[in-house]
């Protein structure tokens, strides 16, 4: 009987990992070995070289996302897979794997070791991630730490803030769409033009990693294992840089990353006939290069300190982890099993000097950040009859914050003026947790499996406030299962589980907070009724079900449904997340030459929450009274003046909910024996449609820039969103000639294709002011992917032990 | 095996050992060479190279490695098999072996995972009894071909066919706009997850999700001296890990996803945004008066698009990455000024 395991490969993307082991796959018909030596060739490893080329016809960071296949022009396929070592009598043995050897993407393994002795491994890794090709940006500098204005940029001193005058207006600079209308105007504009002024640069990053490990029998059921892992990365990722606040100016800029992670592993096992038992390190080392990386500021004079943002990348830290776990069989029906985890992760980087001319009060070095995690779980199985199975585990995790906690005096976006006083609220988790299950055969292939799960969240803050506004959760879930086997052609499963989770008492947010005395910060008006999803309430339903179906030898279906519901009762925040998936898979295999993979899969998901837009200002000043309800009327915009009703007013509340729709299809085909058996084809068609749609209903106020006018806030109705859409279709395409029986030719045709719109993107970059289309930040230019890319590839092939 | 070729295999192992028997030639039997493991000469003698199933493909394997004193013979896995190998008078129909793996009368999974726990007790796993898979009913030979040289599973170019024969959801997700690089094999199923049993949720490798995260994205583990409290709970809050169609790998998009946590907050963080908040859009053109707030509306136009100068920006929590456009420490910072995130 043929597995439904066998199913779709669905790597079009990946033309060259397929090489090698595809190609090991196959066996030329016309070249099948017989006798003595078809043992030889099932019973000894065959070692394969795959040497050739492939073209890609066209430039693309997102289809070489991953792959390293970006841009277009020639690459060499290189992939082996070599074995050797003392033949069937001996222990020693040998192989080599590389996979993708002339990418960007390569990768190269190799073990050897006296099986039953002693075993070496060691591995090189590369992966990237091309980012984007369509990233523009005006900033000199970009690929290293130090961003700088072009020249011909003016002097910061000529970059004054705004007055009011209609010139001036132009040349307001934390308005950064008015150096582009101020080109060659007269009255003191700048007569620079930012968009003209981009230039391209390519986004990505690389990771090299390499890897050794050894391990050893010390005697029967004792090993020892050790292992080192060593990771570079390198490149650059986009990174949104704020210069001078919210009255200031942002930009997405390339952050230079170089960054080392090595990782440590060692440990003894022990495996009996009763007892088994394992205790090991962990431990892993990040070191970042990249340190403080400054941005030169283009809005106005001074909005900036020294008119430098001063951004520090991620700081060094280090985690130590000490683990045990092991095992007892009481009796061949019951056994307890443990495993547990203690860790120290420690960050102790120097913090950036505070800018000069700042009134900045840092009161340490460093944050001297640690945390102790522990976990522990424990497990005790037993099969009580022989019908009946029971299991009971308890598992507890503590992440224990251990970071002092300081009073910090700073300004936000390295702005100048007064500091605000913060202090740090290292934040602590511990989670309990009870599983009991129950699980009985009903005989002729049918069981059922009954869940509890109980798990108590409790999060807190060493520090005096907490941000957590509802302590501790407790989630009750009950599971049941039902499994059926009717014969051996068709089985299926149906599981439901249902869970409820409260919250101990959630702190509602105040609407009209009282500001403490500066330099505490000033308080942030909050809405009452809303919860923090995952601190909140929570009732969740999901059910699964799948259906296997094998028809005959050659034809084999599988269906499944799965549902999810979550939903919040919380009169505002998320209100729902659900979704539906739908899967179908099926396996023809008509004849001994040809056979065919099919499947397809369905995913409705939706998420709506529910809000109303607050306020910051004065309460009590009404200047036009307000009246709520449909229609909306406009209310005076007097500096900073609120409704008093506006935490009330329904004309406030709004709504969004956003879907996914997707579907996915896959169809693969495979067809052996042409050509008297010399030729294979191979074809795999890959299409996935997704659709985004998003909608917002209600709406707030704005103002119509008319503030003296009893109508300076008007209403405006919320819009929905073009729906998102991305469709990708890749198709590949394959033959393998024999030419004899080591050697054979594949000639690999692949076509992938995008087509994607997204408002994110599109709306900002395509708009009439481009990549100044938002007044204070100066886009990237970055479109929505697209592409349309062919590769064709030839290989030679070859076999021998 | 096809049924024609079983039967006259069966009729020519029936005939055969009527024939021994006779003949009182049990020893050539004995006799038969031993493919690859010790002791397989009663079994290879029918399940030879010419067999639709590769046994003798085992060879190729760990599991064929004789020179290693723990290397099993069939018999070791599936058990003595007497009448399998001599059927009983009368009986119509062969019986299979004691533990069949694969096929029609196939073992109960826990039969056929006692054989392999038998030496592959402990180590990854040590937490297989009681793990969801087990308790599912799940055998090992559900991911695992012991008679292959390549066990798809334990290749990283083909593990994921191996679990999205189950995980259907997880394959469509990794064909997403933003994934993980699991189709194009640099990130395997098992980089996260322990199939066999594991401490941390959904079979991760790791005791909890973030420490798993951390094993490739250790910058973002820290501990920094602002959290952000969602972050340092569990990554999931805000990610999905298979595939998501909003970059990068977020479980809904941004600035909902963050007004999940922040929709309540003034100024802006509780805002409505919307498709009138787009450039061009209507929040936009509702301040047609081209000037800054105060006394002065003074008209002035843009001379590239023609329209007046507006204090109504279209919101950059809706461009590119939204929030974290400035936002952008949301993992945390360690920057004396990045409690807001924005260093």
């Amino acid at each position: 009987m043929r597995s439904l395991k066998n199913r779709f490969p669905m790597r079009a993307t990946v033309l060259a990992v397929r090489g090698a082991v595809a190609a090991l796959a196959f066996v030329p018909a016309a070249y099948a070995a017989e006798g003595e030596d078809a043992i030889r060739e099932l019973t000894q490893p065959t070692s394969v070289v795959e040497v050739g080329g492939l073209y890609v016809n066209r430039d693309s960071a997102k289809f070489g996302e991953y792959t390293g296949l970006d841009k277009k022009g020639g690459y060499a396929i290189g992939n082996v897979e070599l074995y050797g070592g003392d033949g069937p009598e001996g222990a020693f043995r040998w192989k080599v794997l590389g996979i993708n050897l002339g990418l960007d993407s390569r990768s190269l393994t190799g073990e050897a070791g006296a099986q039953g002795r002693w075993r070496v491994t060691a591995g090189y890794d590369e992966i990237v991630r091309n980012f984007s090709d369509t990233y523009q940006t005006f900033w000199n500098g970009a690929g290293s730490s130090t961003f700088t204005l072009p020249s011909g940029y003016p002097a910061a001193s000529t970059r004054l803030a705004v007055t009011n005058n209609a010139n001036a207006i132009l040349a307001n600079w934390n308005n950064i769409q008015s150096p582009n209308a101020i080109a060659g105007t007269a009255g003191g504009g700048p007569a620079f033009v930012i968009p003209a002024n981009m230039h391209s640069f390519d986004i990505g990053t690389e990771r090299k990693r390499g890897n050794v490990g050894v391990s050893a029998i010390l005697a029967p059921g004792w090993e020892v294992r050790a292992s080192v892992k060593h990771e570079e990365k390198d490149g650059t990722k986009i990174t949104g840089v704020n210069i001078g606040r919210f009255s200031g100016v942002s930009a997405l800029l390339p952050e230079p990353i170089n960054s080392t992670t090595d990782q440590f592993e060692a440990g003894v096992s022990y495996a009996g006939r009763q007892a088994f038992f394992n205790a090991g390190y962990y431990g892993s080392l990040y070191r970042n290069d990249v340190g403080l990386w400054t941005v030169e500021n283009p809005g106005a004079n001074n909005a900036v300190l020294g008119n430098i943002a001063r951004l520090q990348s991620y700081p060094d830290n280090q985690m130590h982890q000490l683990n045990v776990g092991g095992g007892y069989k009481f009796s061949p029906a019951t056994r307890f099993s443990f495993s547990g985890s203690w860790a120290r992760l420690t960050q102790n980087e120097n913090f950036i000097d505070s800018p000069a001319g700042s009134t900045w009060v840092v009161p340490e070095s460093s944050a001297h950040a640690k945390v102790i995690n522990s976990s522990f779980l424990a497990r005790l199985t037993s099969r009580v009859m022989k019908e009946l199975t029971l299991n009971a585990a308890y598992k507890y995790d503590d992440r224990d914050n251990r970071t002092p906690v300081a009073i910090f005096r700073t300004t936000a976006g390295d702005t100048p003026g007064a500091s605000t006083e913060f202090s740090n609220e290292p934040v602590n988790r511990k989670v309990n947790q009870l599983n009991l299950d129950a699980d009985y055969s009903l005989g002729r292939g049918q069981a059922v499996k009954a869940e509890y799960e109980y798990q108590k969240i409790h999060r807190s803050s060493t520090a005096e406030g907490s941000p957590f506004r509802a302590d501790t959760s407790y989630d009750n879930t009950l599971r049941v299962q039902y499994r059926r086997t009717l014969d051996d052609s068709l089985t299926g499963r149906v599981s439901y589980a249902h869970s409820r989770r409260h919250t101990s008492e959630y702190e509602e947010g105040d609407t009209r907070p009282t500001s403490p005395p500066s330099p505490l910060p000033a308080a942030d008006p909050l809405l009452t009724g809303f919860e923090q999803f995952f601190l909140a309430d929570r009732n969740r339903d999901k059910l699964r079900s799948q259906l296997n179906f094998q028809a005959s030898d050659a034809l084999s279906v599988q269906a499944s449904l799965d549902y999810n519901r979550d939903h919040y009762p919380a009169q505002y925040g998320l209100k729902e997340s659900k979704s539906w998936v739908f899967g179908l898979d099926g396996a023809l295999v008509a004849s001994k030459a040809l056979s065919f993979t099919l499947f397809y899969t369905y995913e409705d998901m939706k998420t709506s929450m529910d809000s109303l837009a607050i306020g910051r200002g004065l309460t009590s000043t009404n200047l036009v009274p307000h009246v709520a309800g449909p229609p909306c009327a406009a209310y005076t915009n007097v500096a900073n003046t609120l409704p008093a009703d506006y935490a009330t007013d329904s004309c406030r509340q709004w709504t969004e909910s956003q879907g996914d729709k997707i579907h996915t299809l896959g169809i693969g085909a495979r067809y052996r024996g042409l050509m008297a058996g010399r030729l294979e084809l191979l074809g795999e068609l890959t299409y996935s449609r997704a659709r985004t749609p998003i909608t917002v209903m209600g709406g707030t106020y704005y103002s119509n820039g008319v503030p003296s006018s009893p109508t300076g806030n008007v209403f405006i109705a919320a819009e929905s969103f073009s729906d998102i859409t991305s469709e990708l279709t890749q198709l590949r395409l394959a033959g393998v000639y024999a030419i004899d029986k080591k050697s054979s030719v594949r000639i690999t045709y692949m076509y992938g294709r995008l087509k994607s719109s997204d408002w994110a993107y599109d709306a900002y970059a395509q708009s009439a002011l481009g990549v100044l289309a938002v007044q204070n930040f100066i886009g990237p230019g970055i479109t929505s992917p697209n592409y349309n890319v062919n590769v064709v590839g030839v290989s030679y092939n070859y076999r021998f032990r | 095996m096809g049924r024609p070729r079983r039967i006259l295999q069966a009729l020519a192992a029936a005939a055969g050992i009527c024939f021994f028997l006779n003949a009182q030639s049990s020893l050539a039997a004995d006799a038969r060479k031993d493919l690859v493991l010790n002791g397989d000469a009663k079994c290879t003698r029918c399940h030879d190279e010419s067999d639709d199933f590769p046994v003798l493909a085992i060879g190729q394997t760990r599991h064929g490695v004789k020179a290693d004193g723990r290397t099993p013979s069939c018999t070791s896995c599936h058990g003595e098999s007497d009448h399998h190998v001599n059927k009983p008078a009368g009986a119509t129909e062969r019986p299979k072996p004691d533990v069949l793996f694969r096929g029609k009368g196939k073992s109960h999974a826990d039969a056929q995972n006692g054989q392999c726990l038998t030496c592959h007790e402990g180590g990854n796993r040590t937490l297989w009894a009681g793990s969801r898979h087990q308790t599912d009913g799940l055998a090992c030979t559900s991911c695992h071909a012991v008679h292959t040289p390549r066990d798809k599973v334990l290749t990283k170019a083909t593990q994921p066919e191996a679990c999205f024969a189950c995980h259907k959801a997880e394959r469509a997700q990794s064909s997403r706009i933003s994934h993980h690089p699991i189709l194009e094999g640099k990130v395997v199923c098992s980089d996260c997850h322990n199939p066999h049993g594991s401490q941390g949720p959904k079979l991760l490798v790791k005791a909890t999700t973030n420490e798993t995260c951390w094993t490739c994205h250790a910058e973002k583990r820290g501990p920094f001296l602002w959290e952000h409290p969602s972050a340092s709970d569990d990554c999931m809050n805000c990610h999905t890990p298979h595939g998501s169609t909003n970059q990068p790998l977020l479980r809904a998009r941004a600035p909902w996803l963050c007004q999940e946590c922040h929709g309540d907050g003034a100024p802006h963080p509780g805002n409505v945004y919307s498709a009138a908040s787009l450039p061009g859009g209507r929040v936009a053109n509702a301040n047609n008066t081209g000037g800054v707030s105060g006394p002065n509306q003074l008209g002035v136009v843009n001379p590239v698009t023609g329209a007046r100068v507006t204090q109504n920006a279209p919101p950059a929590q809706l461009a590119y990455r939204s929030c974290v456009n400035c936002h952008s420490q949301i993992h945390g910072s360690n920057h004396p000024a990045g409690n807001r995130f924005l260093r």
